[in-house]
């Protein structure tokens, strides 16, 4: 499977400020927007292209593309912030902490992982006790539940790790609020007290956010339970930056592994470097890979892994796919719910989502 | 004797009579009057007393009855702090 | 170019280019085929070497769908943003998805949902959403000396302000279609499509002249609400800058996502223009009317 896809030189060569793309062309380029574009990472791509100084330099046509990604970013940027300020300024005054996830924590941590990085919602964790009060507190506010259905209510609230994401009436933003990082179906279980223990306060009062260590494992763990990928290249880049910027602290790469095992969350992050040195080149040390190892799955597992995910990782692009992409995609879809919920709940929960479609259809 | 300031992420333009503002935070654009315009005017290089205010406004704005234009103005400093675009600091 | 090259040239994959946005167009359906042949034969080709903004596809659904209550598809670059519509409606959709694609994707402009004119070096900006009047005005208009920039689109570019030009087919409807062929002789359209969401439409072909010689220097100078009222008399009222602006915005495709961009670009335009609403029935009288005030 070919990795070296436009896109993914140029990145390896912007985000580790190692420039050497001159001998990319017209079409290289071409082959980078198309690619970054279908991957959402073409603000970021932009970013760092400004960053670098290269943005002045390119092609009027191919220049125009990202400077229409950097507007979009800068105004993702002011919106998710007044967002979150709204949403806090809610929560504080329910008394309930606000631990901000993803995107929007990248944002307000000021991390190098938010250059470029858009994003369409907002995700919180709050306690798991004080989930109720905190839906109570929004929906006076002017969040709705978006999804009214019983039995998607169900799934959500019983069996996944949120509540159905909510939609502010007039802003018309998104907002998905956790109360863990996994679902209690999953069979990973690591203890989740243990992120609220660690969790930093942010300047702004009643914000917080995951340590760096569970940042990184948050990062891995929710990239390699999904079951669509098309931000995976982008969640990659983002593992990239973060690991890049929190390893500046040598003692960072133990504090991660150990974490990692307490957390039982060592399967998901040897898969994050394993993919990310592979695509991106991102640095990390030997020893460190090697230690790793003691978390792989059997050897036969890992080539597996490899077939589907160096194929599904890749921009879902017309310049990307070979015969067995379509293939890997739906094989990475299927464990991605095994992985969710065991079998006697995921049988039932298929049949019924399928029942319920085909009654919406003909409808 | 509280002062009235543009808040800091607001931009505007004087367009004629009326004015265009745009919060910087909440990305909300509102179309002033005359009035409103002469307020966000004064106010934007430094902050402002009421009285300091009404007595620039009253000789833009004739009224005979000062009482009035005193209530006017502080129904405009009301209006325009709610839409986010005044702050009233102490 | 004969029906048979182009027919090969759409099938792999036709590119050309229209005012600075490059596209290429692939699609095996014949009346695709017939909408370019009638208007878009004036438009420059752009070689293999040269960078596509837009990978364009227009395909029915499977081959099963090309026969069975046939449907066609529109497909950005392997992303398909709309569902099927009805096979007739192959040449629209091509229309429309371009639209789409161009709106979506192209914020280091400004974007109003406007026509937009031009004549001795001044720019009219007529923004109105669908059924107001605006693509029948533009019509006439363009039918009567003006350079068309686009029916659909003001693209104004964020670093310096200049309008940048889209010059493609207007689409017209319904009774809009038989008032544009009476105005004119010289209007040649493409296929009429018939009981499309919007009613019968058809687009008309661009005059040559608005396609050469752009200079790229031309300014706006007036910007014209239109409003088509039956049995009224053609009347032009001055709106303040105040109003115009903020009836720009609700007319804006992207000014919200361009935040605080978005209100300093619009502000210099809106400071440069004199702003009008104009209500009509006569045809005639409202493009009298619009080069007088050119004149002024």
């Amino acid at each position: 499977m070919v990795i070296n896809t436009p896109l993914i030189v140029c990145l390896r060569n912007i985000l580790h400020d190692e420039i050497k793309l001159s001998n990319f062309e017209a079409m290289d380029w071409e082959l980078v927007v198309r690619q970054a574009r279908k991957a959402n990472l073409l603000s970021r791509t932009a970013y760092f292209l400004r960053e670098n100084n290269l943005l002045a330099s390119l092609p009027d046509k191919v220049q125009g593309h990202f400077i229409s990604a950097l507007y979009i970013y800068d105004a993702n940027v002011q919106a998710y912030c007044w967002e979150v300020e709204q949403i806090n300024s809610v929560l504080s005054d329910a008394g309930v902490p606000c631990l901000l996830l993803k995107g929007v924590a990248y944002i307000e941590s000021n991390l190098m992982s938010r250059k470029g990085r858009v994003f369409s919602d907002v995700d919180i964790m709050v306690p798991k006790d004080q989930l109720k009060k905190a839906e109570r507190a929004l929906i006076k506010c002017g969040w709705i539940t978006s999804d009214l259905n019983p039995y998607n209510q169900k799934y959500y609230r019983l069996w996944m790790h949120e509540i159905p994401p909510m939609t502010h009436l007039t802003r018309h933003s998104n907002l998905d609020i956790h109360h863990s990082i996994l679902p209690p179906t999953a069979k990973l279980k690591p203890d989740n007290n243990k992120f609220w223990e660690s969790c930093i306060s942010l300047d702004k009062n009643n914000l917080y956010t995951l340590s760096q260590v569970d940042i990184v494992l948050h990062s891995a763990t929710h990239l390699f339970h999904e079951g669509e990928f098309d931000n995976g290249l982008r969640d990659l880049t983002d593992l990239d930056l973060l690991l890049g910027e929190f390893s500046i602290d040598r003692s960072f790469w133990d504090k991660l592994l150990n974490r990692a095992r307490e957390q039982s969350l060592g399967r998901p992050l040897f898969y994050a470097m394993r993919y990310s040195s592979i695509f991106l080149q991102t640095k990390i040390p030997a020893g460190v890979l090697k230690d790793m190892e003691s978390e792989a799955p059997p050897k036969f597992l890992v080539n597996i892994m490899d077939f589907l995910f160096l194929r599904a990782l890749l921009p879902n692009h017309v310049s990307c796919s070979d015969q067995w992409t379509g293939l890997a995609r739906w094989i990475l879809y299927i464990r991605s719910h095994l992985l969710r919920m065991p079998l006697y709940l995921l049988i039932p929960h298929l049949l019924r989502k399928s029942w319920m479609g085909f009654f919406a259809k003909k409808r | 004797m509280s002062k009235i300031s543009l808040v800091d992420s607001v931009i505007f333009r004087l367009l004629g009579d009326e004015c265009i503002t745009y919060l910087g935070n909440s990305g909300d654009t509102h179309l002033l009057d005359s009035i409103s315009a002469a307020i966000i005017n004064e106010v934007k290089e430094n902050p402002l007393s009421k009285d300091v205010l009404f007595n620039i406004l009253s000789k833009n704005f004739e009224s005979d009855d000062d009482i009035e234009l005193s209530l006017c103005l502080d129904s405009y400093i009301l209006e325009l702090s709610s839409l986010g675009i005044l702050n009233m600091e102490n | 170019m004969s029906q048979f090259e182009l027919r090969n040239r759409l099938a792999d994959g036709l590119r050309f280019k229209v005012g600075n946005v490059h596209i290429s167009i692939s699609s095996t359906i014949p009346e695709v085929v017939e909408h370019f042949e009638a208007l878009y034969c004036s438009y420059e080709l752009l070689d293999k070497s040269e960078f596509i903004d837009f990978y364009i596809q227009v395909l029915a659904p499977s081959i099963f769908r090309r026969f069975f209550r046939p449907q066609v598809n529109f497909s950005f670059d392997g992303f398909f943003p709309f569902k099927p519509l009805p096979y007739s409606q192959a040449a629209a959709m091509f229309e429309w998805g371009l639209n789409w694609c161009i709106t979506t994707h192209s914020h280091q402009y400004l974007m109003i949902h406007s026509s937009i004119v031009e004549k001795n070096g001044e720019i009219l900006i007529l923004p109105g959403a669908s059924g107001k009047g605006k693509s029948t005005l533009c019509a006439a208009l363009v039918c009567s000396g003006w350079r068309l920039y686009s029916d659909e689109m003001a693209l104004i570019a964020i670093e310096n302000g200049k309008i940048f030009a889209v010059p493609r087919p207007i689409s017209l409807k319904n009774q809009s279609l038989n008032i544009i062929q009476n105005f004119s002789n010289d209007v040649v359209f493409g296929s009429t499509v018939t009981n499309t969401a919007k009613g019968d439409l058809a687009f008309m072909k661009v005059p040559e002249q608005s396609l050469e010689g752009i200079s790229g220097d031309a300014i706006p100078s007036k910007i014209i609400f239109p409003f088509y009222k039956g049995k009224s008399a053609t009347h032009f009222q001055a709106v303040s800058k105040g109003t115009a602006f903020m009836q720009m915005i609700e007319n804006s495709f992207n000014y919200n996502a361009l935040g605080k961009t978005g209100f300093e670009v619009l502000s210099k335009i809106i400071e440069n223009c004199d702003c009008f609403n104009l209500t009509y029935d006569s045809l005639e009288e409202a493009v009298s009317g619009i080069n007088r005030l050119g004149e002024k």
